[in-house]
């Protein structure tokens, strides 16, 4: 087995809220390994994108831990974030920006040389085809295009571990299906990928090993075909509520 | 850090100067705008003066007296023209109705010799015809009064002018027409210049923080090797620049359009030169980058704050409007402004503004502004920074 790339150990998010406290994630632990594409399905609050954006150091964990390709989280986040390439839910481009500028400018925030940003922007351009979108503003371009371009910002810097938040989230059919394969191609690469879907066939196209998220808690853990034979059905949706039975209320 | 900081600052600029709302609001508005609408106000005033000095105001007389001496008097009057009416409600129906500017209604007094006149003078002194009416009454009254002393001591083989009080009085105005023109731009330059600042900074201010979050790409720059004392930094550095650029632009397009189309501004009577030298620009310029500081991080403050741009905006607006009341009240001259007072953030700005504008500055006041608008804009920054960095408030739901 490859190394572990991304460890989390009883990771604990607690939010106050008027109400008191929500925990948003609870007690969570996995782990991922080099090259693998490792993914979180959970339905909307399950706390996916909260345990991602703590992977990411963008959130602190309320208590546990969080390893990335050695480094914690909590003691080395600039460590963390050189070694992460993040997707949000959004975009999370600049509409005024053209291709080529974003890249630029991520590359250079990324603390990328100029000559490395020229060849890696060229490279990715040409790699995601939108060689021919470079000089274009980013504000005229399709949903597809904007998020291709998101994935190319998020490997500006080659990063060994790829975050991405519901990466098809919001796309039409060509769109999704251009992301996944571009995900696909990243991981060929050798790049190791966390994603979180709530999209049931992304997550069996595209996933290694799936953890299914449910009220900030793992409810089950492993391969497609592990968690076929651990619950005997075929149908990750089935999978799914086997897996949360008796706390899903729907 | 710094270089980080360059690398965001430069960023959000390009992105500043490539969106048109922007561009608009800091650029064309000041310099265009600002001389257009002072062109129109002084062509208005100048036309309403020449107006108010030629009107004629007609006068509705209600006669009880039936005095023919004043009557006389009256038809003789070059500066009001007479109606005559015999009833008084429907005389000032007709002077609401603008009809006429004035009314006077005459009535002998009682108890007093038959020359004797009771006169009550109607107008509305809400409106500038019927100020101007009431004046010209009273002026004509007053003359006819004196003619009427003066035929009566003739009478009498008294000279009037023996008689005449032993006092003449002569009112000279000593302003030269650089001061008026001084006071002028005083009144107006450091208001402008003020809420430039705030205009400036609240548009990008909100859409760079608050825009940020709701657009989602402020993930993307927290995952990024940019610190959040950095983005922060950078971000208020932006909002500081175009509110600075748009506070000077403002200062010129005003003294652009005050220097060509300012003559219709000066008080009654009074003419205006306008200049402004280069050391007093200097010392405003002083003046303002502190206080732009302090406008620049509070928008950075409630750009982080707030969820979207539209809250951001709503936030803003209590700033704007006390602003715009402290503003209003320096312009209006009715507060005077002195020591310790220039240690009141924001306020002390526009009244320093207005001495350099006026050539009074006191340095005491200068060092008073400098001093607390610093200290002021350096507690704010340090907030936003520690605002920033708080969970809660970066990601508020």
């Amino acid at each position: 087995m490859s190394e572990a790339m991304v460890e989390a150990r009883n990771l604990t998010k607690l939010f106050k809220t008027r109400k008191g406290g929500l925990r948003a994630v609870d007690d969570l632990s996995f782990t991922c390994y080099g090259g693998e594409i490792f993914g979180l399905l959970g339905p909307n609050g399950a706390g996916k994108t909260t345990t991602l954006r703590m992977l990411a150091t963008i959130l602190t964990p309320s208590s546990g831990t969080v390893m990335v390709a050695g480094f914690d989280t909590k003691a080395s986040p600039d460590k963390v974030r050189e070694q992460i390439g993040f997707l949000a839910t959004e975009t999370g481009l600049y509409d005024r920006f053209t291709a080529e500028e974003t890249l630029r400018f991520f590359g250079r925030i990324n603390r990328l040389t100029e000559a490395e940003i020229e060849e890696r922007t060229e490279r990715i351009l040409d790699m995601l085809e939108l060689t021919s979108l470079a000089s274009r503003r980013v504000g005229t371009f399709s949903t597809g295009e904007k998020q291709k371009l998101s994935l190319a910002r998020s490997i500006i810097h080659n990063p060994p571990v790829l975050i991405f938040d519901e990466p098809t989230f919001g796309l039409d059919v060509m769109a999704g299906r251009a992301v996944i394969e571009t995900i696909q191609l990243f991981r060929e690469q050798g790049h190791t990928i966390i994603l979180s879907t709530h999209i049931m066939q992304v997550a069996e196209k595209l996933c290694s090993r799936i953890g299914i998220l449910y009220r900030g808690r793992l409810h089950a853990l492993g391969t497609l075909g592990a968690l076929r034979s651990r619950f005997g059905k075929e149908d990750l949706e089935d999978i799914f509520f086997a897996a949360v039975e008796g706390e899903a209320t729907c | 850090m710094w270089s980080n900081v360059r690398l965001l600052f430069a960023k959000e600029l390009i992105g500043a100067l490539r969106d048109r709302r922007t561009m608009i609001l800091t650029i064309f508005f000041p310099l265009f705008f600002y001389p257009l609408i002072l062109a129109v106000i002084g062509h208005f005033a100048t036309v309403e003066q020449t107006r108010v000095e030629e009107m004629i105001p007609r006068v509705i007389v209600v006669d009880h007296a039936q005095n023919m001496g004043f009557l006389s008097y009256l038809q003789l009057s070059a500066t009001i023209t007479p109606l005559f009416y015999d009833n008084t409600e429907e005389g000032l129906a007709d002077v609401k109705l603008g009809v006429a500017e004035a009314m006077m209604a005459l009535e002998k007094e009682a108890g007093k010799p038959e020359s004797g006149l009771d006169v009550t003078l109607y107008y509305d002194q809400t409106t500038q015809a019927g100020t101007v009416a009431g004046a010209r009454v009273s002026t004509f009254l007053e003359d006819y009064l004196r003619e009427v002393i003066r035929s009566k001591l003739d009478a009498l083989g008294v000279d009037y002018d023996v008689l005449s009080p032993p006092l003449s009085v002569h009112v000279e105005d000593i302003a030269t027409s650089e001061s008026v023109g001084k006071m002028i731009i005083s009144r107006l330059l450091p208001y402008f210049m003020v809420l430039a600042i705030l205009t400036g900074a609240m548009g990008l201010g909100a859409e760079i923080t608050a825009g940020e979050k709701e657009r989602g790409t402020i993930a993307t720059l927290l995952v990024s090797q940019l610190s959040r004392t950095e983005i922060v930094l950078g971000k208020f550095l932006t909002v500081l620049t175009v509110s600075l650029v748009s506070s000077l632009l403002s200062a010129v397009g005003l003294l652009i359009g005050i220097r060509f189309f300012g003559g219709g501004l000066a008080p009654t009577g009074a003419t205006a030169t306008f200049s402004l030298g280069a050391g007093a620009f200097g010392w405003m310029i002083a003046v303002l980058v502190p206080l732009a500081v302090i406008l620049a991080a509070l928008v950075v403050i409630v750009g982080s704050f707030a969820r979207s741009q539209k809250e951001a905006s709503t936030y803003l607006m209590p700033i704007y409007m006390i602003i715009v009341l402290v503003g209003l009240v320096s312009m209006t001259g009715g507060v005077s402004f002195l020591g310790a007072r220039f240690l009141i953030p924001v306020a002390n700005a526009l009244y320093a503004l207005q001495e350099i504008i006026v050539g009074t500055l006191e340095i005491r006041h200068l060092i008073y502004t400098f001093v607390a608008n610093a200290f002021c804009g350096g507690v704010l920054i340090t907030a936003s920074i520690r605002l920033f960095k708080r969970e809660a408030v970066l990601f508020r739901s």
